[in-house]
């Protein structure tokens, strides 16, 4: 993720302000617990904070911060601290139940050199997939060895078993505001407009605006959006139509947000039609497209193609063809 | 030692300390008095509510040293081995990863021998419905006639994952969601014995959030003791869980039900800008519109809601002014999309859409309403026709209701933000949108037996009811017809008779006309009409239609486009521009005073 080459700690984290307060007040109370499960939107730094606070717990100096320098910072820095373990998925199916038997029979020894052995999952809601192993970690997360500690990062849309979220600590995490993703997106080098643009449309999402994808996909949201504006008076401009939903179909797993994004163009039409509403659009760069189409089209129509769009995700989840999904759903958004 | 967290330091070790559950706590108690404890027993319920402990309480009870009433004693070599978790006697095995057939065999190889330093051994498996369907088998005969030095103990969360067969061989504890106030008060205690101090609204809070799991209910109390030191606030808990104050719900439901969009989405972006939990908070509004409906429809509403007395007076305020309908329409759309907020990775928007889409309902007038309404216009006219009756009936409600309707509603309503009074025009211009074909015809779908006889101007008949006094207008301005095409259905119906399929793919046709002795059916899809293009199929609908119009008639099918003479209306811009032209949609526009919104055309016009 973008935040690879910082150290882990938390002064390198952008906003959060609750999850940290929460996780250092545990710390400096020594009340650290044995499971966090930190909870929030895609790309907004759970991960990050997961490292920093794992590297903040077994720094040897006792600061406020994690250090950077004592052998165990360095070496969560350099991503190889022996005590520090992240169930990854092996194939595709994600985390299978012979790793978490494995990571018990690991865990029934003691730890090499940390005062506190952390174990992270991350974003659990597509690495673990099976009920079976979810269900296989309930005993550990329970009543796990002393001095260890899991981490669970999940997706706040997803739905988590009860039963783990009741063995974990519940740390929120929120969408960043858009100046700081702004900020942060000119100072990874993108031109200020380019900036602003993905940045509103992220929803708050740090790592969704640092996608590498993230152009490409602005890019083709235009066309569509352009092509769908099209001039009444000349041809239905049905084959640039089709051949823009061939692109689309590539996207592959992207798709699905692409859908999203195209949602947020919608909205910020049907926000259009509502008077002084003007200044909540995201799609910023569009906006002179949008003035044809906020004449042509009313709000019961726009939610008939928001109607399509859902129906097109729908479609999408089960499995359906994606070029012919994306075929009917321009068609229907003419 | 270690910090321990508050579900583990605060197990319950004796029979006494268990929280909630006093009925089974009795049965167990009193088994073992009488020593008449069931070699197997099952534990289920939802999570955090003492299927463990009470497991393990069980356990330690009948391997307890000490004789008497008041099992288990919890300081005698046997229940402190077992609280420390090296019983060498108590098997606790995680269901869940060790669930298949091999891991049974070994228990079962192991349970053949006697106990090594205790009376008896003990099996507890947690998560037992993880077990795969072998291993349950596998455990049957054991389960039913175990040595009598063995006792088995399963915990589930999910009973309906174990077959029936073990159940049957088990007694079964189903353990109830613990209630509020025990939660309060065991909480208190804790607070106690932690040395924090905490406000009564804050643990009510923790107690409701907990939702009847102990476990639940302390991992919240230790991440807010931690969180907040000392002494803990409504504040504290309001934060950490990013709870929405109701009085928010409540201006938020007032504008939804008001159509005040604009207000809506100010409210959103304000608790979005406080660090709202937007799943939390659509729950919370779709919850606050249940408590509307409830205070609108039951007589005695504080039994099914739990709000104070100030708030109930705001719910009674709010619902008096709204009809049950609009009430039940917001709530429907509102409920609708819940999920989708959930699922969302924009949640924020996809509750901004929600709202627009509530704000677009508007008001709903009530059936019964419309109907009464409906009573007096028709008290007030003569009635038309016996003949007629029931079509011109159907054909001239939509219009008349929403015609009504419209005069009604949008007087104060048109400049504003409405987009309700523009829906009803459009929707009352749609049963003749369909039925206007570009040659300026209206096809009017009349049944056959009508249709047999065709009276110039009939079709419009509907439409002077009305208002008796633009008749002849009506009659001035409709179209020369062509009896073609008002028989058509009636045709469709004569080839239904006959060759039914043929009538089924009639239906679809886009276009029919006459021209120079020739029928020419045209389509908009050239697969739907390739059989019928077939020769033997063409030369019996010609016959068909020969019998039907009794005329000399040459039968040819189409599609659409493929031949030039109709190309230019094919053109969407011109057939667009020659349906606004219409005199039939002029003469609509002109009586009720409309304007054109909207043009759609093809088969997706919906």
């Amino acid at each position: 993720m973008g935040g690879g080459v910082l150290k882990p700690a938390f002064a390198n984290i952008i906003g959060q302000e609750l999850a940290r307060e929460i996780l250092l007040k545990a710390v400096s109370g020594g009340k650290i617990s044995q499971a966090y499960m930190f909870k929030g939107p895609a790309g907004v730094g759970k991960r990050t904070m997961a490292l920093a606070f794992a590297a903040l717990i077994n720094c040897r100096d006792a600061g406020p911060d994690a250090c950077g320098c004592c052998p165990s910072c360095k070496k969560f820095a350099s991503n190889n601290h022996p005590d520090f373990m992240e169930i990854v998925p092996e194939g595709a199916a994600g985390i299978k139940i012979d790793q978490i038997r494995d990571l018990k029979r690991k865990l029934s020894f003691p730890a090499f050199e940390a005062a506190h052995r952390v174990i992270m999952l991350a974003d659990i809601q597509s690495t673990i997939r099976r009920p079976e192993v979810a269900n296989s970690l309930l005993k550990t997360l329970e009543e796990p060895p002393a001095d260890t500690i899991f981490i669970l990062t999940v997706d706040e849309a997803a739905e988590t078993l009860a039963t783990i979220v009741s063995r974990c600590q519940v740390v929120p995490f929120y969408s960043l505001p858009f100046e700081l993703i702004c900020r942060r997106l000119e100072a990874e080098g993108v031109e200020p407009e380019t900036a602003a643009v993905l940045s509103k449309i992220s929803g708050g999402s740090l790592g969704r605006a640092l996608a590498p994808e993230g152009r490409e996909l602005l890019e083709l949201r235009r066309q569509v959006v352009e092509l769908s504006v099209y001039d009444l008076s000349g041809p239905l401009p049905i084959p640039e139509l089709l051949h823009l939903a061939e692109t689309c179909a590539e996207l592959k797993d992207k798709l699905d947000y692409f859908l999203e994004l195209l949602g947020l163009c919608l909205r910020d039409l049907m926000l259009l039609s509502i008077p002084g509403q003007e200044h909540r659009i995201v799609n910023i760069d569009l906006a002179h497209l949008y003035q044809g189409r906020r004449e042509r089209w009313q709000l019961a129509e726009l939610s008939d193609r928001l109607q399509a769009l859902s129906l097109a995700r729908k479609q999408l989840r089960f499995n359906c063809d994606r070029r012919l999904v994306c075929e009917v759903l321009f068609l229907r958004l003419l | 030692m270690s910090y321990l967290v508050l579900a583990r330091k605060y197990r319950p070790q004796k029979f006494q300390d268990v929280v909630g559950q006093q009925a089974v706590v009795r049965i167990l108690r009193n088994a073992l008095r009488r020593k008449r404890v069931a070699h197997a027993m099952l534990f289920s319920g939802v999570r955090g509510v003492g299927k463990t402990t009470l497991a393990r309480i069980m356990a330690k009870a009948l391997n307890c040293h000490h004789q008497g009433e008041d099992v288990p004693c919890d300081h005698c070599s046997s229940c402190a081995d077992i609280k420390a978790g090296n019983a060498i006697d108590l098997h606790e095995i995680d269901g869940a990863s060790n669930r298949g057939i091999n891991e049974i065999r070994e228990l079962q190889e192991n349970l053949r021998f006697l106990p090594i330093s205790e009376r008896y051994k003990i099996v507890v498996i947690d998560e037992v419905h993880m077990l795969t369907v072998e291993a349950f088998n596998a455990l049957l005969k054991t389960l039913e006639e175990p040595p009598p030095h063995v006792f088995f103990m399963f915990a589930t969360t999910e009973l309906h994952k174990v077959p029936v067969t073990i159940l049957s061989r088990c007694q079964r504890y189903e353990l109830r969601r613990v209630s509020l106030n025990e939660l309060i008060d065991f909480f208190g205690r804790i607070a106690v014995s932690e040395g924090v101090e905490i406000s009564d609204g804050a643990m009510e809070i923790i107690a409701r959030e907990a939702d009847g799991s102990v476990r639940d209910g302390l991992s919240l109390l230790e991440q807010i003791f931690s969180f907040g030191g000392e002494s803990i606030s409504e504040d504290d808990l309001t934060q950490v869980l990013g709870l929405v104050d109701s009085r928010v719900f409540n201006r938020l439901a007032a504008s939804l039900l008001a159509g005040d969009t604009g207000q809506a989405l100010t409210l959103l972006a304000e608790c979005y800008g406080h660090g709202m939990n937007m799943k939390r908070f659509s729950f919370g509004i779709l919850q606050y519109l249940r408590g509307l409906m409830i205070c609108k429809t039951c007589r005695n509403p504080t039994e099914l809601l739990d709000v104070s007395a100030d708030e109930m007076t705001v719910l009674r305020d709010l619902t008096a002014k709204y009809s049950i309908e609009t009430i039940t329409n917001v709530f429907n759309i509102v409920f609708s999309g819940v999920d989708e907020v959930g699922r969302s990775s924009y949640p924020r928007m996809a509750l901004e859409m929600l709202f627009i889409k509530a704000g677009q309902a508007g008001g709903v007038v009530p059936l019964a309403d419309l109907l009464s309404r409906l009573d007096s216009m028709l008290a007030a006219e003569p009635q038309p026709p016996a003949v007629e009756g029931a079509h011109s009936l159907n054909d001239e409600l939509p219009l008349r209701i929403k015609d009504d309707y419209v005069a009604g509603q949008s007087n104060e309503g048109r400049d504003e933000v409405s987009p309700l009074p523009l829906e009803p025009v459009q929707d009352a211009a749609a049963p003749l949108r369909e039925d206007i074909s570009p040659g300026g015809t209206i096809s009017h779908a009349l049944p056959a037996a009508e249709a047999a006889a065709p009276l110039p101007g009939k079709a419009a008949s509907p439409l002077k009811e009305p208002q008796p006094q633009s008749v002849d207008k009506v009659q001035e301005i409709s179209p020369p017809s062509k009896p073609l095409e008002r028989d058509w259905p009636g045709f469709i119906g004569h080839v239904k008779e006959r060759k039914r399929w043929m009538a089924s793919t009639l239906q679809l046709a886009e276009k029919v006309d006459e021209l120079e002795g020739e029928l020419v059916i045209k389509f908009d899809d050239p697969a739907e009409c390739l059989i019928l293009q077939e020769t033997d199929n063409l030369k019996l609908l010609t016959e068909f239609a020969q019998d039907f119009f009794q005329k000399e008639l040459m039968v040819k099918v189409t599609v659409a486009g493929s031949n030039g003479e109709d190309g230019e209306l094919d053109k969407p811009m011109e057939e667009r521009r020659a349906l606004t032209r219409d005199p039939v949609v002029e003469m609509v526009v002109d009586t009720l005073g409309g304007e054109v919104s909207g043009v759609r055309t093809g088969p997706r016009s919906r």
